[in-house]
């Protein structure tokens, strides 16, 4: 594979406004792909993967660069993960989701890559699904016929695929705020620090004195989409926080992932790790939220 | 394939180009404008050698489309050195302390590396190594270049104490 050149062709679009992008994605629909930080995309021209007639590149889009704070986060989906790291850089109660863009790691795809494209991509190993699904996510789609939210929990149907049309653009993620008593954590293994995730496991915990009052558990690279795993949730939530218990949930958690047959990962490999995963991120999200 | 017309600034130099849409920006900086030091390696983004600095923050020029970049300013390897040639400090450390075997690398570790000591100007060797993460390095097994980051570091903390 030549790895060196893009050998297929295209139109190249550069609107000055998301109006513009909408209209030009509304005219080409199917054959068309958005441009916005390029790591994935620019890969898949290469290997002729995705082969659109016309490129839409809203990388300049000042719109979806913005990040603001209050009850609810809210993150335009154009935000380098650069961008969204700094913002959360030092807070507890997201420490998840900067903890998964951290781990993500290379210095060039962090000025490069969105979070937006993180997920739009539809990727089942996307780094900051896992934190973003325990946060409750949800996800604007605007196209010219309007806008929707949804949950994040659904937005992913299968491998590279999501429920968004031809004609939409993700334009923004939020979540509400957490009590001041909760934390979360991301956990991952890959070959090496800088490698696509093996499996990955965010948890959130909401803490309640020396009751876990609530634990959001999910997963990526464990499934054919990024998931949370709630009957393991059940096992927890409203109890106390005992290693016991923990252990039992941590269990139930490599019972739930439905991990991928192929690839270098095992199944079993990969359920055990995201018990001991989940495990460590219970106990360090438990103890940022003050838990002993 | 219609081609466009890209404004790039390379090294304080002024270019104006006619590019195709898949053109590659490291193909253009290699190729059309005729500077070497940037290196293809792995075209996929995992090894760094493609590293320059787009508007101030290093990108891989391999994962990105030349007209896309258009009206940035750009510092490639070439542009690192003084005019009158002598070297940058960082590229100084990286001769003293073996931090070159192949050399293949180097280009874009020097790049990640004063990006670094700009944003951080007294690294530990985890905030180095971490900020070198998308670089590989199959030659040194990173030692030197650590080291190099670290006396470059060292050698200008008198002069911002001052």
């Amino acid at each position: 594979m030549n790895t060196r050149l893009i050998s297929h062709e295209f139109e190249y679009h550069a609107p000055k406004t998301l109006q513009k992008a909408l209209e030009l994605l509304s005219r080409y629909g199917s054959e068309a792909k958005i441009l916005a930080g390029g790591t994935d995309l620019v890969g898949h021209l290469k290997f002729g993967k995705r082969t659109p007639a016309h490129v839409i590149d809203i990388k300049k889009l000042a719109e979806l660069k913005t990040i603001s704070k209050g009850s609810v986060i809210k993150i335009g989906a154009g935000n380098k993960f650069k961008a969204v790291q700094d913002f959360f850089a030092g807070r507890i109660d997201y420490a998840g989701l900067f903890e998964s863009i951290y781990s993500i790691g290379k210095t060039q795809v962090l000025n490069m890559g969105t979070i937006g494209g993180n997920l739009a991509n539809g990727s089942p190993k996307a780094d900051t699904a896992p934190p973003l699904l325990t946060y409750n996510a949800r996800i604007k789609l605007v196209s010219l016929n309007g806008e929707r939210t949804l949950d994040l929990k659904g937005f992913h149907i299968g491998p590279n695929t999501t429920v968004m049309a031809d004609n939409e653009i993700l334009t923004e993620i939020e979540f509400g705020a957490l009590p001041s008593n909760a934390s979360s954590a991301f956990e991952k293994t890959a070959r090496v620090g800088a490698d696509i995730s093996k499996v990955t496991c965010a948890v959130t915990v909401i803490r309640e004195g020396s009751v876990c009052k609530s634990c959001r558990i999910a997963c990526g690279a464990a499934a054919p989409v990024p998931m949370r795993t709630p009957r393991a949730e059940k096992l927890i939530n409203g109890k106390p926080a005992e290693k016991q218990l923990v252990e039992k949930v941590a269990l139930q958690v490599g019972k739930e992932i439905d991990p991928p047959t192929w690839g270098r990962t095992s199944q079993e490999y990969r359920r055990h790790m995201v018990a001991v995963m989940f495990t460590d991120g219970f106990w360090r999200a438990w103890k940022k939220a003050g838990g002993e | 394939m219609k081609k466009h017309t890209v404004h790039l600034t390379i090294n304080g130099e002024e270019y104006e180009l006619q590019v195709a849409p898949n053109e590659l920006l490291v193909n253009v900086i290699r190729e059309t404008v005729g500077m070497t030091g940037t290196k293809y390696a792995c075209g996929t983004g995992q090894c760094g050698a493609c590293t320059v600095v787009v508007d101030g923050e290093p990108i891989l020029s391999c994962l990105t489309l030349a007209v896309t970049v258009n009206g940035s300013e750009i510092t490639t390897i070439e542009g690192v050195a003084n005019p009158d040639g002598t070297l940058d400090p960082l590229q100084e450390a990286f001769l003293d302390t073996n931090a070159i075997q192949c050399g293949f690398c180097t280009p874009g570790m020097v790049l990640v590396g004063r990006d670094l000591l700009k944003k951080m100007p007294d690294p530990n060797e985890d905030q180095i190594r971490h900020h070198i993460k998308g670089n590989i390095c199959r030659c040194t097994g990173y030692n030197g270049i650590v080291r190099a980051i670290k006396k470059t570091a060292a050698a200008h903390k008198p002069q911002q104490e001052q």
